[in-house]
């Protein structure tokens, strides 16, 4: 099978996405409180899954038009964003043991996703 | 803001949560006809994932109001080393070389941002967008 270009953008879009959503998710958190009323006030929490939602859509058509192999490793750049998006929109720091952290972490779904 | 331990274990049983998700999601697949939507309300692996789902989606936003995105959501990669290992033992299905390399790759990475995160060293600290 090969993998369509098409497939490998929808897959960073959802990449891009699913790193996005844990920074609405984290300030959703902060006033969180297990109610359906205050559930569906949260817009932060809301925006989050909604986020999460559209990262589904755009990765399922990425599956059918692409490899495993080639598709998962795509999609795991979702580790880079959240740490990008933290920084920018969270101020959490970032340093260098992390970074490393974050690229052994990659290098292992490449190996997993390779499946040889 | 520093990571509480208790939201590292959070995480962690939000993974496991999320493994067992797919494990009970791979037990409702064999039994699953997709065009058919109500195969999906009487299949009860399915129904069973989905609440497993929502358990640990649960657990992931107790967690994130104690600690770092940049630390908690690492850890959640954790969970494809469990998906393996149960593979592995449960289904008995083969793991190549190639998958314990992975594995082991993510544990070490998962390390790493844990370790990092209490990292005070100020030379290898730095910020994007700071006050």
């Amino acid at each position: 099978m090969i993998t369509h270009w098409w497939a490998i953008i929808l897959a960073l879009i959802s990449a891009v996405f699913c790193g996005l959503g844990p920074i609405y998710l984290k300030r959703g958190a902060d006033k969180f409180r297990l109610h359906p009323k205050h559930v569906i006030k949260n817009k932060p929490l809301i925006k989050g899954i909604g986020l999460y939602l559209l990262a589904t859509v755009f990765f399922i058509p990425a599956l059918t038009g692409g490899e495993m192999s080639v598709i998962y490793p795509v999609a795991a750049t979702a580790y880079i964003w959240v740490c990008i998006f933290s920084m920018l929109m969270l101020k959490e720091k970032m340093n260098i043991i992390k970074w490393t952290g974050i690229s052994t972490i990659l290098l292992g779904i490449v190996f997993i996703a390779a499946g040889i | 803001m520093k990571t509480k331990l208790s939201a590292i274990l959070m995480v962690l049983v939000a993974d496991i949560l999320t493994c067992s998700a797919q494990i009970f999601y791979k037990f409702a697949a064999d039994r699953l006809v997709l065009t058919n939507i109500w195969s999906y309300l009487t299949n009860y692996p399915f129904i069973i994932g989905l609440i497993l789902y929502a358990s640990a989606g649960f657990m992931l936003i107790k967690a994130l109001e104690k600690g770092e995105v940049t630390v908690l959501y690492p850890f959640f990669a954790a969970t494809y080393v469990l998906v393996l290992l149960f593979s592995r033992f449960i289904f008995k299905e083969t793991i190549t070389p190639h998958k314990w390399i992975g594995v082991i790759a993510i544990m070490i990475g998962v390390t790493l941002i844990s370790i990092g995160s209490k990292s005070k060293h100020p030379a290898i600290e730095y910020e994007v967008g700071a006050e």
